[in-house]
């Protein structure tokens, strides 16, 4: 008989772990877990015995006290006396206000530069290199040094314009000056004026394109919507009796009163970002215009289409595909670069919280970590703004004519991107197969739960009605931060469209449980219910969401699966 | 009669063009004068230049002051800019407060630097088995050339590596085969020698015998200057290198624990300005280190740096590994290579050549980014311009600074641009 060969062995040996494909893949993860695990045990022993050796503690009471220093630059109200998290805050608005100016004003300066780089005119041209090869390789602390030495160095002062005529406009090296508008009696008609312009102008937008493609008659929509929004509200003004009125600088004493006041810092810092930034947006502009090839040039002029036309309904829609993702970078980078407000006076976030607060109360860990906490909550934001905007710029492949109207689910899909198109054989790794659309509904209740969560926690005014957070018991803290990181994870999974959902939500309702358990007060939360219908909602729903999760459309095909699977 | 046909026996020589459509008159007409609102811009294009550019020659050449000792000397011997402060200070610009007598050394470690980049950088240098080693060596012996001190430290945490090296093959030697025995042998030996007390007693007992091999220690503090730039820059780079490729391949990767860690870690990175992590340095980072370790403020400020340039890092080389056809996976996977030959052989010689031009622009955004380093109080060029306005014979000087560190900036950055535009082009080949 002819030898048989040896079938496989099948016993485990404990080389296979590595071996083996099949094992090793989870070899490698619980190695790298176990590693993360000991290297953060190591760090935070660490910092546990360093803080001990100091005598230092960890908690964020102090952001309750008194700040005692005060701010220029305030857009509420803010003296000394107010604490630390109002002057925090104060801080994060005055970021926020740079990073919003700064992005318009870069988009303008980039747009502009990028077109006028590719103009035909030769000078032209060459001038826009020059700017943005310049502006490029130069620092940007440089150039905001730069720019803030310009305004205070060459800028006249303010008593320079004692018994001079001033405009409407006036320029010193302390900040500008512009004509504040005055609301009188009656101004309430310019601006429903104004809103009824906006809405008329999109009525006419949508009847002249319906038109449109029902005979093929063109429509001025431009200049209809121009008159109507403009002049309407400039009607209604004279109409009116002209009642807002523009109040101008005027110079009292040794500065300037009146009107609206551009501190320095602030003018410089935002200039200097913009004409930074406008650089690199330039750039993506202008390969995004050149990456139209131009056979589609040639075709709208072949279908009559006239240059402006050209433009505005061929080459840009192509090209801003292509320059929206880099200019949402752009975007997040000009927020990051506002930090450098520090070096010019100007009291950003970096200023209040990283800055003096830290100095002054030695809170580093508290301090940095809610700084990097507010930066990361705004950069994710602007990414997922720009990629909602990204998404509908999107090439559109082969969707069907019909069906485009208005739904709810449509629009909730809109909000949070559409969800990926699955391939054969995904299923088993991607749980959320065949759930796509009504997991929106389940963003939805994932933010309102947050935002609830989150307004009563920070938010809300702090009165009698209940102590601020940092004012909680550890237990009270630390099952909030549970819950809101809980239904943040939730919501940040359903939000990227990703597979994982199911445990986040099963993390959410664990939290949600702990919270319940320690006391965490949900009536407040949910002001008006009573805690066992918030208890028996919240659980309900929560439940709901899971099991249909696990055992809706396509049964099976979650976490649990998976890892049966391996 | 046989003469009526007529034959061109010589071409017809070609006609001038029709005046008005060659030489300047047209090109200006063609490129500057097309249409009422090309005429204007170039107008006002050209009014922009006359209205800035005789001011500027006029400060910065003309007028300009080039040796004084004083502002005050340097207004009186002319109007324009006083470079005067910057020729005096110079070497300050360049070395920060770096002992003038031992400033060989930076400059050697520099020289050094572009010796051992050619062997990484060129595949035809001569000798380039061995110039690796060197390029592995230079990182600690620019280390030792710049911060002085006793060489024991240094070559004994070089000889660790080697020391592992070695571990890694004892089990082979012995008859134990199995890569896991190699790799557990390396584990036991780095354990030992960096976290263990070994390296510390090797170091003390070359140290106690030959105590005099060593340079004068120069302190972090008085390291200054673009000097600072490029040690910050070079190190960020080199060092986030090796981490940006296993952060690429991590957010890449199937494993889901690895994949969730790599994008939260680059997400982090990438979320919070570079500023908040150079606070990290300043004050948090110490805490997280045992008790009695003193980091060095340079040594915290590289770590952090290294950290953000990373998460860049790792970006820029997805982007690269995401511009390779699936068939080149699939090949790999075809020839029945594993997943680190596969990428070793494969998948990342291409990815790397194709990032080629963007770690480049990533190093000229770290190289500039440097700068940052004022906030925690290093004396990068721009920290020293308050340095030497803070002398009274120069106080009240404003703009020349700006220009000086602005245009040396420029150079280094506009040229390394450049060279990677270069790389670009040559490293060019389609993937079809």
């Amino acid at each position: 008989m002819a030898a048989v060969t040896e079938p496989p062995s099948e016993s485990f040996r404990l080389g296979m772990l590595w071996t083996d494909g099949r094992y090793r893949s989870v070899t490698i993860q619980i190695f790298a877990l176990f590693s993360v695990f000991f290297v953060g045990y190591f760090l935070v022993q660490n910092v546990v015995d360093n803080l001990a050796a100091l005598g230092k503690t960890f908690g964020f009471s102090f952001m309750t006290t008194p700040a005692s220093y005060d701010i220029n630059q305030r857009p509420i109200e803010y003296t000394s006396r107010d604490s630390h998290s109002r002057a925090a805050i104060i801080g994060m608005m005055n970021t926020l206000l740079v990073a919003f100016v700064g992005c318009i004003l870069a988009t303008i300066i980039g747009v502009l530069a990028g077109v006028a780089r590719l103009s035909k005119n030769w000078i032209v041209a060459r001038l826009m290199t020059v700017y943005i090869e310049m502006v490029r390789n130069i620092p940007v602390l440089i150039q905001i040094l730069l720019v803030a030495a310009l305004i205070n160095e060459t800028l006249p002062q303010p008593r320079e314009f004692r018994g001079l005529e001033t405009g409407a406009f006036v320029m010193t090296n302390r900040g500008l000056y512009f004509p504040a508008p005055v609301m009188g009696a009656g101004s309430w008609l310019v601006v429903a004026a104004l809103i009824l312009g906006i809405i008329a102008s999109v009525i006419v937008a949508r009847w002249a394109k319906a038109r449109q493609q029902a005979t093929g008659e063109t429509f001025p929509t431009f200049w209809t919507q121009l008159g109507l929004i403009l002049g309407l509200p400039l009607a209604a003004f004279f109409l009116a009796g002209m009642p807002i009125g523009l109040e101008y600088p005027e110079l009292r004493g040794f500065n300037f009163q009146g009107g609206i006041f551009a501190r320095d810092s602030y003018v410089a810092l935002t200039l200097a970002l913009s004409i930074y930034t406008g650089a690199f947006i330039a750039e993506s502009v202008r390969a995004g215009i050149q990456a139209v090839s131009k056979g589609q040039t040639e075709a709208a002029a072949a279908l009559g289409l006239q240059p402006g036309q050209t433009m505005s309904l061929v080459v840009l829609p192509q090209a801003l595909r292509i320059i929206i993702p880099p200019l949402i970078s752009q975007y997040l980078n000009l927020t990051k670069n506002s930090s450098l407000a520090l070096l010019v006076g100007y009291m950003d976030v970096t200023g209040t919280l990283g800055g003096i607060t830290l100095n002054q109360t030695g809170k580093e860990f508290e301090t940095i970590f809610l700084l990097m906490a507010f930066y990361l909550s705004v950069s994710l934001s602007i990414s997922a703004i720009m990629n909602l905007y990204n998404q509908n710029a999107q090439l559109v492949e082969r969707t069907s004519a019909t069906g485009m109207g208005f739904s709810v689910l449509s629009f909730v899909d809109h909000l949070t991107g559409k969800w990926e198109m699955l391939k054969k054989g995904d299923a088993i790794m991607k749980p959320t197969y065949g759930i796509r659309r009504e997991l929106n509904l389940y963003v939805l209740f994932y933010a309102a739960t947050l935002l609830l969560v989150l307004h009563y926690v920070f938010v809300e005014r702090i009165s009698d009605i209940r102590p601020s957070y940092f004012a909680w018991s550890t237990l009270h803290q630390v099952s909030a931060l549970f819950l809101l990181m809980g239904s943040f994870a939730a919501l940040v999974t359903c939000l990227f469209k990703n597979a994982r959902f199911i445990d986040m939500a099963v993390l959410e309702l664990l939290a949600f449980v702990v919270a319940i358990l320690v006391g965490f007060p949900l009536t407040m939360v949910f002001d008006g219910f009573n805690l066992v219908t918030i208890l028996a909602a919240g659980l309900a729903l929560r439940v709901a969401i899971i099991g249909y999760t696990v055992f809706g459309t396509r049964p099976n095909l979650t976490f649990f699966h998976r890892v049966r699977e391996v | 009669m046989a003469d009526i046909a007529y034959v061109q026996k010589e071409s017809v020589p070609p006609s001038p063009p029709p005046a008005g459509k060659s030489g300047a008159a047209a090109w200006a007409k063609e490129n500057l004068f097309d249409g009422w609102f090309n005429s204007a811009l170039t107008l006002a294009s050209l009014a922009l230049i006359a209205w800035m550019l005789p001011g500027i020659v006029q400060w910065a050449f003309v007028d300009a002051v080039w040796f004084a000792s004083s502002l005050q000397e340097c207004r009186e011997l002319g109007e324009g800019a006083c470079w005067a402060v910057i020729v005096e200070r110079f070497d300050q610009f360049i070395y920060g407060f770096y002992p003038s007598e031992l400033r060989w050394r930076p400059n050697l470690a520099f020289i050094l630097l572009f010796v051992a980049l050619a062997p990484v950088l060129f595949d035809n240098v001569p000798y380039r088995a061995q110039g690796m080693i060197f390029s592995a060596v230079y990182p600690v012996v620019a280390y030792w050339l710049i911060w002085g001190g006793s060489i024991w430290g240094p070559a004994m945490f070089v000889a660790g590596f080697a020391l592992i090296g070695v571990a890694s093959t004892l089990p082979a030697r012995f008859g134990i085969e199995g890569g896991l025995w190699g790799l557990a042998a390396a584990a036991v030996a780095a354990v030992l020698w960096f976290l263990g007390p070994l390296m510390g007693w090797a170091t003390s007992l070359f140290d106690a015998i030959l105590p005099f091999v060593a340079l004068e220690p120069v302190e972090s503090r008085s390291i200054g200057g673009f000097l600072l730039g490029v040690i910050i820059g070079v190190a960020g780079i080199a060092i986030s290198l090796p981490f940006g490729i296993l952060l690429a391949l991590g957010r890449r990767s199937n494993l889901i624990f690895i994949q969730t860690l790599s994008v939260v870690f680059i997400e982090f990175i990438r979320g919070v300005p570079l500023i908040t992590l150079l606070f990290v340095a300043n004050t948090v980072l110490a805490y997280f280190f045992p008790p009695d370790s003193n980091l060095d403020i340079i040594l915290r400020v590289v770590i952090m740096v290294t950290l953000f340039a990373s998460a860049y890092m790792a970006e820029v080389i997805r982007g690269g590994l995401a511009s390779l056809p699936s068939g080149q996976y699939e090949a790999a996977d075809a020839l029945g290579l594993d997943y680190w030959k596969s990428m070793q052989l494969i998948i990342l010689p291409q990815a790397l050549k194709v990032s080629i031009p963007n770690i480049v622009s990533s190093f000229i955004g770290l190289f500039k980014d440097t700068t940052l380093v004022i906030v925690i109080g290093l004396l990068d060029p721009v920290g020293l311009i308050g340095t030497i306005r803070a002398d009274s014979a120069w106080n009240g000087i404003v703009w020349e600074f700006y220009v000086f560190v602005g245009l040396f900036f420029f150079v280094a950055c506009f040229g390394m641009s450049r060279y990677a535009a270069y790389l670009e082009a040559k490293l060019k080949t389609d993937h079809r």
